[in-house]
């Protein structure tokens, strides 16, 4: 077995770069990767308040985590922990538990954002009812995502920061290109597309140029997040991406980064062609009035399509004590 | 040799010509991009030589959502 260079007894290898790291080294190693995504990208400036989604998963464990570790000390940041509670049993309800324990054991405010109290319907709800055409992840992501920059939103955020890692970024430009997506694909990269809304908030990744399976490994080191449950629910074409690239990079190491990176590469020419296209415009949508990129947003789509007249016009979200 | 290995569905014990870690992954057909693995409770890399009696655990980390 490979030793790390400092002599100690190495707990992993990273064979797109062919270094062995202890686990203290490893530590170290990974939190400088992010503290440089955040500084080459600028993410985080001046005078921020910077909502953390938190699921409870070691993604956004560990983004919450290093986030405060970071930034904890700067009296000009505030971080805030939202939770999303899709209604999921025996899966949310076990991980909201993990998200209670780490914003106690860090000292962050925290609060629990419910799909029932604010949509009307949990996604078991949705589930047992069997609504045609409609896949599980595709409302709970659009859900999910309106919830969090909504709850952002009221409580004076100027960042959203997401734990999504290389592995979530690179199966989601591949799927874009899959599908011919060329207004998401320009929406995507290190930092948020020009054109915005002043109803959006700046969503931020630090964990971007990380691999999925180092954030579990450092997640696993840190104690910073151990539920390792599985949606029951989880289904589409993003498993068979996930797959494919796995199955890829085991092959031949480092895929993965140099997809990303060609990716990043391009964006300016794709967000060129996108805007040419007249796809990157952000208006307001005519029933809710909330930011979207066509008449009706995707939010008020799918209400329509589950029967739910309105949304609560207040947010309903509890504050975790 | 004879080794305890833990994977998704509990801990068996399992005769295998593998001498790594990577060996079994290999003969369990589990792609190591999608695991970490710890023998007699220590995370190793994947080069790692497993002895007899060696206890394996091969926890999933990619995520399902």
């Amino acid at each position: 077995m490979d030793n790390c260079s400092c002599g100690k007894k190495a707990v992993y290898t990273r064979k797109y770069e062919g270094n062995s790291y202890c686990s203290t080294c490893f530590k170290d190693q990974f939190e400088k990767r992010v503290k440089r995504t955040i500084r080459e990208h600028e993410l985080v400036g001046k005078n921020e308040v910077i909502v953390v989604g938190l699921s409870g998963g070691k993604d956004s464990s560990v983004s919450l985590a290093l986030m405060k570790k970071i930034f904890g000390g700067r009296p000009d940041i505030r971080i805030i922990a939202v939770s999303i509670d899709e209604g999921i049993d025996n899966y949310r309800n076990k991980s909201l538990e993990v998200t209670k324990e780490l914003t106690k054991k860090l000292g962050v405010e925290h609060y629990v954002v419910r799909f029932k109290d604010n949509l009307g319907k949990s996604i078991d709800d949705v589930m047992a009812a069997k609504t045609k055409n409609l896949n599980s992840c595709t409302f709970c992501g659009v859900f999910r995502r309106y919830l969090l920059n909504r709850a952002a939103r009221e409580l004076g955020a100027t960042k959203v920061c997401t734990g999504h890692n290389m592995d979530d970024e690179a199966q989601a430009v591949l799927i874009n290109y899959l599908k011919g997506d060329l207004k998401r694909l320009a929406r995507m990269g290190p930092k948020p597309a020009l054109k915005s809304s002043d109803k959006f908030v700046p969503r931020i990744k630090p964990l971007r140029d990380t691999p999925e399976k180092e954030v579990a490994l450092y997640a696993m080191i840190t104690r910073a997040g151990n539920y390792w449950g599985e949606c029951p629910y989880v289904s589409g074409i993003r498993f068979e991406v996930r797959d494919f690239l796995n199955d890829v990079e085991s092959r031949h190491s480092g895929t993965k980064f140099s997809f990303l990176r060609t990716f990043d590469a391009m964006l300016p020419v794709i967000r060129e062609s996108a805007s040419r296209a007249g796809l990157v415009e952000i208006t307001e949508c005519e029933s809710c009035g909330e930011p979207c990129s066509g008449e009706i947003c995707k939010v008020c789509e799918l209400l329509d399509k589950l029967g739910v007249d309105v949304v609560s016009q207040k947010l309903v979200s509890e504050l975790v004590k | 040799m004879k080794v305890k290995v833990a994977w998704q569905e509990g801990a068996k014990e399992m005769e295998t010509s593998a001498s790594t870690v990577a060996e079994i992954l290999r003969e369990l057909k589990i792609n190591p991009e999608i695991v970490l693995v710890s023998v007699n409770n220590e995370i190793v890399p994947e080069n790692s030589e497993i002895k007899e009696d060696d206890y394996v655990e091969i926890l999933k980390v990619v995520s399902g959502g």
